[in-house]
């Protein structure tokens, strides 16, 4: 039997922060953002998004219809701002509410994993 | 030496031109703007200004101008799901394989001692002409992943287990078989007949059989579509699969195979050469579904006794 090679532990940490990724940034599109502060305004609160990944991730939102967006001219070059559209923002309720819920799980389960090391339910 | 503005441009248009044409202006308006304004964010954190290398590292962590449009692209459909790709793969190239294990000893054996031009001959005709197989294979798979994604089939919620009783056949399917099967026979049996009763002379003669082929492998021919008829007519009236009958299922379908394999390679079938080599041709075709079939018979013999055998051992411990 071929062995398994278990990937590589960042592609675990990348794998699990992608999956917050679509909350992260509905969080900061209540109003008006442009990608590039979108970022700023993200990693400002220890949230790393690689530009690569969000920039994209804007227009991908946009076509689903989550996002509207318009472009401005105000000082600088011209720039594509988004916000949250209604169907966004029922979205990032659901969101939030299963977050809640799977913070909650996680954390419990974590708490007492069977390794014998009594965590306190807040992870550390 | 390339001034930051043009690394920034030319990596954008590079990834824009890979852009659907409705949205490639759009968009790359938009990542140049942001390129930049991440550019000089970094030049503000090193405290130096933009230059060459800097700009390449930006757009180099970007990632390449290939995975960067597909990011921006929408979900297209899959023409092969991972899932069945090797069993794709394995198809389309086994099919191909097939059809040269049948055609290349019939085009060595028809010139013996001149094998060289027999492979050049075969190799433009039956061998590249075998590609059709994958070919067809991908055309489908367009068809049907394109289908998939217009019409995405019902969530796993409408999910129901297949009968257990695989064993049971359905009759409808087999009437229409039996009648198709009938059709045929009758079509190949009777084409010289009616060709000649309905068209001029000539065509009816293109369909003639060369009587040698008639006193030997019309009586096989014959023999083999008799036991295939009676074997069928004995599982439909039951309505279900028995292991004898399975097994003279089986029997039949590696006959066929063998009897088809030799009609390919063997004597003469029409008189008409043209007529001759394109009813091989056919029958080469059918004899490759033929070993498909049987393939795919044994395969599921050899699979069901070892998960029962495996449930077994797992209900043991």
């Amino acid at each position: 039997m071929a062995p398994i090679t278990p990937p590589p532990d960042d592609k675990l940490e990348q794998e699990l922060r992608r999956g917050v990724i679509v909350l992260a940034a509905l969080s900061q599109l209540a109003g008006w953002q442009y990608g590039y502060s979108l970022r700023q305004s993200l990693a400002a609160r220890g949230m790393e998004i690689e530009e690569g990944t969000l920039y994209p991730l804007l227009r991908r939102l946009e076509a689903q219809n989550l996002l509207v967006s318009e472009w401005r001219i105000e000082e600088g070059p011209p720039r594509r701002y988004y916000k949250m559209s209604p169907a966004g923002r029922a979205l990032y309720g659901r969101l939030i509410e299963n977050w809640n819920g799977l913070v909650d799980i996680v954390a419990g389960l974590v708490a007492d994993d069977g390794t014998g090391t009594k965590r306190k339910k807040d992870g550390r | 030496m390339m001034t930051p503005d043009a690394v920034v441009e030319a990596y954008v248009s590079d990834v824009a031109r890979r852009l659907p044409r409705a949205k490639r202006n759009d968009v790359a308006l938009e990542l140049q703007a942001l390129l930049r304004e991440e550019l000089q964010g970094k030049a503000d954190e090193s405290g130096r200004a933009t230059d060459e290398a800097m700009a390449l590292e930006l757009v180099r962590a970007f990632g390449s101008p290939e995975d960067v449009a597909e990011r921006y692209r929408p979900a297209e459909f899959v023409i092969v799901p991972t899932t069945r790709s090797r069993k794709f793969a394995a198809i389309a190239l086994g099919g191909v394989g097939l059809q040269w294990l049948i055609t290349l000893p019939a085009a060595l054996l028809k010139e013996p001692g001149r094998e060289a031009v027999a492979l050049g001959g075969w190799w433009l005709t039956h061998g590249m002409g075998a590609l059709w197989w994958p070919g067809f294979m991908v055309t489908a798979a367009i068809v049907a992943g394109w289908a998939r994604h217009r019409w995405p089939p019902a969530q796993s919620t409408t999910w129901r287990p297949r009968g257990q009783d695989n064993d049971r056949i359905n009759r409808t399917l087999w009437a229409i078989g039996g009648v198709a099967a009938a059709l045929g026979v009758a079509a190949v049996t009777g084409a010289q007949w009616a060709f000649e009763q309905f068209l001029p002379p000539q065509v009816g003669e293109a369909f003639a059989f060369d009587p040698d082929f008639l006193l030997l492998g019309g009586a096989v021919v014959v023999a083999m579509w008799s036991f295939t008829a009676l074997s069928c007519a004995i599982v439909f009236f039951e309505g279900r699969w028995r292991p004898l009958t399975r097994n003279v299922d089986l029997a039949l379908s590696t006959m066929w195979f063998v009897a088809l394999t030799w009609l390919v390679v063997g004597p003469r079938i029409y008189l008409s050469p043209v007529t001759d080599e394109g009813a091989k041709g056919w029958i080469s075709l059918v004899a490759l579904f033929v070993l498909i079939d049987l393939c795919v018979k044994i395969y599921r013999r050899v699979q069901r006794p070892r998960t029962a055998a495996a449930l077994a051992a797992i209900a043991k411990t």
